[in-house]
């Protein structure tokens, strides 16, 4: 088997796999197809991430490298945040207020966890030489989105919000920690990262991040435009005539049985 | 909401995501003196690249939404037709820009491992933009539900 192929069937396919086993998981509403989208999302995320193994010389194997490394801090961010949310004033699916602690617990190690892969000695290396590319791409655009986004939500909340200093304080504490983050990936080397290379990778992520912001805006763009042009092509919907007075009767009478009961006290 | 206020807030938003970045280049320049690290044709080459490939994927994903869409219209043809064009266009554009010359090329040798590698990295970009989006909101969320519990109405007292 040539190497594309084998590249197309261990890597590729799976990775659609995960794709189209999310979509029909969430679009269906019987049990049947929601498994199976499930299964599907499952059996292709394990061959992506095994696909260092089955391709090792594709150069794509990386990004299921970094899948494997990158799944447990952020599992521990996504657990901790589930845990601090319903731990909270909610009305439904209330957890245990001692599960905030918890949450705080998760969250702090999943953040120590990918500090410690960027400057300490759990950098993704692949082929036990390099760094895995896919990580100096991963990381400086995580922090970035994290600094920016958060600052936006601080903002929002003061603008839209009322009365909301304090959340708004807590969004502008995230986005002051990502950002130390990133000064120190500019300045500091790490074992296996050094400043340098950390600097040309954050600015590409800058551009990047700028250019997937407009990319997506355009195909949105576009997708409205085919649907406006699509819904102005086709025929204004026929009038349905007025009720009749044996409609408005009917129609009466069966407002008048369903309204009443006994008044509160 | 009156359309100033909207105005005013957009850009009130559009500065707050711009603050971070225009913060750390001005560190980061003070601490090092200098600003050697920016390359701008690489950077150019990044853009345009991420900026080709998030527009082809994007219209991939947004063309299989077309068929929710379709389930509420009677399965019409023409919005299926001008989608396939729009990620016709993207694929093509995507193809002969890499296959002009160095201009999209970043250290890969061929138009195809470039459009792979362009794949991949906006597959991983994608990745950190979802799981910082989860983080973000999701810290909203825990701030608001662990905050102080406000009183709504007074008769609920």
């Amino acid at each position: 088997m040539s190497e594309i192929l084998k590249a197309l069937l261990l890597f590729w396919l799976p990775l659609s796999m995960i794709a189209l086993g999310a979509w029909v998981s969430l679009s269906s509403k019987g049990n049947f197809r929601t498994n199976f989208g499930r299964i599907t999302a499952i059996i292709g995320l394990l061959m992506v991430c095994s696909s260092p193994w089955t391709v090792p010389s594709s150069p794509s194997s990386s990004i299921g490298h970094l899948i494997g490394f990158i799944i447990g801090p952020s599992s521990l961010l996504l657990i901790g945040i589930y845990l601090l949310i319903f731990s909270g004033s909610v009305p439904v699916g209330k957890l245990p207020t001692s599960d905030r602690n918890l949450g705080i617990f998760c969250m702090t190690l999943g953040s120590v966890w990918f500090c410690l892969m960027q400057w300490g000695v759990f950098t993704p290396i692949y082929d036990g030489e390099d760094v895995n590319r896919f990580w100096l791409i991963f990381f400086p655009t995580l922090l970035l989105m994290v600094a920016s986004l958060s600052s936006v939500l601080s903002i929002s909340m003061l603008v839209i919000g009322e009365e909301r200093q304090t959340e708004s304080s807590v969004m502008r504490s995230i986005s002051l920690i990502s950002m130390v983050l990133i000064i120190c990936g500019l300045t500091f080397d790490g074992k296996n990262i050094s400043s340098d290379t950390f600097t040309t990778y954050f600015w590409l992520s800058v551009s990047d991040l700028f250019g997937i912001l407009v990319g997506i805006s355009l195909s949105i763009f576009i997708f409205g435009l085919v649907i406006y042009i699509y819904e102005k092509s086709i025929d204004e919907p026929k009038s349905v005539p007025p009720p009749t007075i044996d409609e408005l009767s009917q129609a009466s009478q069966k407002i008048a049985n369903n309204i009443g009961g006994v008044e509160s006290e | 909401m009156s359309e100033v206020k909207q105005t005013l807030n957009l850009k009130l938003i559009s500065i707050a995501f711009l603050l971070p970045i225009v913060l750390i280049w001005v560190i980061d320049s003070s601490l090092k003196g200098d600003f050697s690290n920016l390359d701008t044709s690489d950077s150019f080459t990044r853009f345009a690249n991420a900026i080709l490939t998030s527009y082809t994927l994007g219209s991939i994903i947004l063309l299989g939404n077309l068929f929710f869409y379709a389930d509420s219209r009677k399965r019409p043809l023409a919005p299926l037709i001008g989608m396939v064009l729009a990620v016709s266009i993207g694929v093509a554009a995507t193809l002969a820009l890499i296959g002009m010359g160095p201009m999209l090329l970043e250290a890969n040798g061929s138009v195809m491992a470039q459009t792979v590698y362009n794949m991949g990295h906006t597959i991983v970009s994608f990745l950190a933009i979802s799981l910082a989006v989860a983080i973000c909101v999701g810290s909203m969320f825990a701030t608001l539900t662990n905050g102080k519990k406000r009183i709504i109405f007074q008769e609920e007292e």
